[in-house]
């Protein structure tokens, strides 16, 4: 069949996706008449001229976050397997494969505890 | 292939066409509308905290309101900065509407046209994805209150995606699969042990969507309306919806994963899955309305020091309780 081609979640998606965009246009067409103004323009700062442009540097935490989130978040890739695999195939697992898990928890545990030692948690 | 094979192919074609775009129109539909209740809702839950009316004006005890603002919000004049194009402009809120209603490809209801085996894993590319949409919105519209928003929108919710994501996991250790409908007819959950499950993953939610306490986005008297202040009309409408959308979401799977005693009949099922999450929605309000907006700093040091460490242990504690 030909539908078979077209998946009904991706259907879906591509839906959403049109309403969007769809949704988006019809605000700009409906929408009144723009007056051009010098103010409307501007970015808004309660009133004031904006001074300088807001591309500034910006706060290193936030970068060290990012990296820290990245690598729990490898944490939780490696949790999606056995989280899926624990109620049907653990008992053909070996008591090998269990303890490599705490091990690993154990690991992740301590990377926490480290890096709340060097500050890098601190905010 | 003679003519009438053909023929018979591209009437299965239009059918199939025709049944996927009814099934999407009626989930969009329905979705669109309950958002629009709920954002009533919480406008006359908040004002009943603190003993006002709400909106009351139009229709019946202002149930329109939300129609009749979103009329409005589409007809207003749409502004642009000057530093950036049209294009470029709605591509942000396009992005966070996208990814907030894509979300109810996993909704589990019975009548469903689609069953998704993997929708929590979805569920989490997803709301990973949307921050990308949250960063177009603050960082390229040159301003500052936008940009110092996004910031710490994505800031927060990138933490507390990890914690999220296990407290999830922990919950569907129990399940033995990703699949959102299973959770829904899976009853297992009574103990202590999901009951502090539940406080994590409340917490969780509230600070993934961003609502108070942990609303530092738009901490009104700091940033004003947070990311989304340059936008007003349809871009602003668009933006709304989502945020909303969102919170529904998150009572859903809050409803799936606690209190799906009794869901799993046929249409028994999903009325009291309906009624938990208009519930659950209802808390996010109260919520709102009671708790004192928290601080920055030790909303991170909440995450990384206590929240994460703990849902680690949680995790470890329901793999050996499950096996």
């Amino acid at each position: 069949m030909g539908v078979s081609l077209m998946n009904e979640g991706l259907f879906f998606l591509c839906f959403v996706l049109v309403l969007s965009i769809g949704l988006m246009l019809v605000s700009m067409v409906l929408g009144q008449r723009v007056r051009r103004n010098r103010d409307k323009l501007v970015a808004f700062e309660c009133g004031f001229d904006p001074m300088s442009s807001s591309r500034t540097p910006f706060s290193f935490r936030f970068f060290v976050l990012a990296l820290l989130f990245l690598i729990f978040d490898v944490e939780v890739v490696m949790i999606i397997a056995f989280c899926y695999s624990l109620k049907t195939v653990f008992l053909s697992l070996s008591s090998m494969t269990v303890l490599y898990f705490f091990l690993f928890f154990f690991i992740l545990l301590l990377g926490l505890v480290h890096e709340a030692n060097e500050g890098s948690l601190d905010w | 292939m003679n003519f009438e094979g053909q023929q018979i192919l591209w009437v299965q074609t239009l059918w199939g066409v025709l049944h996927l775009l009814i099934s999407s129109v009626v989930v969009m539909l329905l979705m669109m509308i309950s958002v629009a209740f709920f954002i009533v809702i919480e406008r006359k839950g908040l004002g009943m905290v603190q003993l006002r009316q709400g909106p009351n004006k139009v229709s019946v005890k202002g149930i329109l309101q939300a129609v009749a603002d979103g009329v409005k919000l589409f007809k207003k004049e749409v502004s642009f900065p000057v530093c950036l194009s049209h294009f470029t402009f709605a591509l942000g809120p396009v992005i966070c509407f996208f990814c907030a209603y894509s979300l109810y490809l996993v909704f589990p209801n019975s009548f469903g046209s689609n069953r998704f085996e993997l929708g929590v894993l979805f569920f989490l590319c997803i709301s990973s994805f949307s921050v990308y949409g949250v960063f177009l919105v603050g960082w390229l519209c040159d301003s500052r209150y936008a940009f110092l928003g996004a910031m710490r929108a994505i800031a927060q919710s990138i933490s507390y995606e990890v914690f999220l994501s296990t407290v999830l996991f922990t919950s569907f250790l129990f399940v033995g699969s990703y699949d959102v409908f299973q959770g829904r007819s899976n009853e297992f959950f009574t103990s202590v042990f999901s009951l502090g499950l539940l406080m994590l993953w409340f917490i969780a939610a509230l600070a993934e969507t961003n609502r108070a306490p942990f609303d530092f986005v738009e901490g009104e008297s700091e940033l004003v309306a947070g990311y989304m202040v340059e936008y007003g009309g349809g871009g602003f409408a668009l933006l709304a919806l989502a945020e909303y959308s969102n919170i529904m979401f998150m009572s859903m799977m809050t409803g799936v994963m606690f209190f799906n005693s009794g869901m799993s009949s046929f249409l028994f099922g999903d009325i009291i899955f309906s009624v938990w999450v208009v519930f659950i929605s209802y808390l996010f309000v109260l919520v709102r309305g009671t708790m004192p907006r928290y601080r920055y700093d030790l909303l991170m040091d909440l995450c990384w020091k206590i929240l994460l460490p703990l849902s680690l242990g949680m995790f470890v504690l329901g793999a050996v309780i499950c096996c």
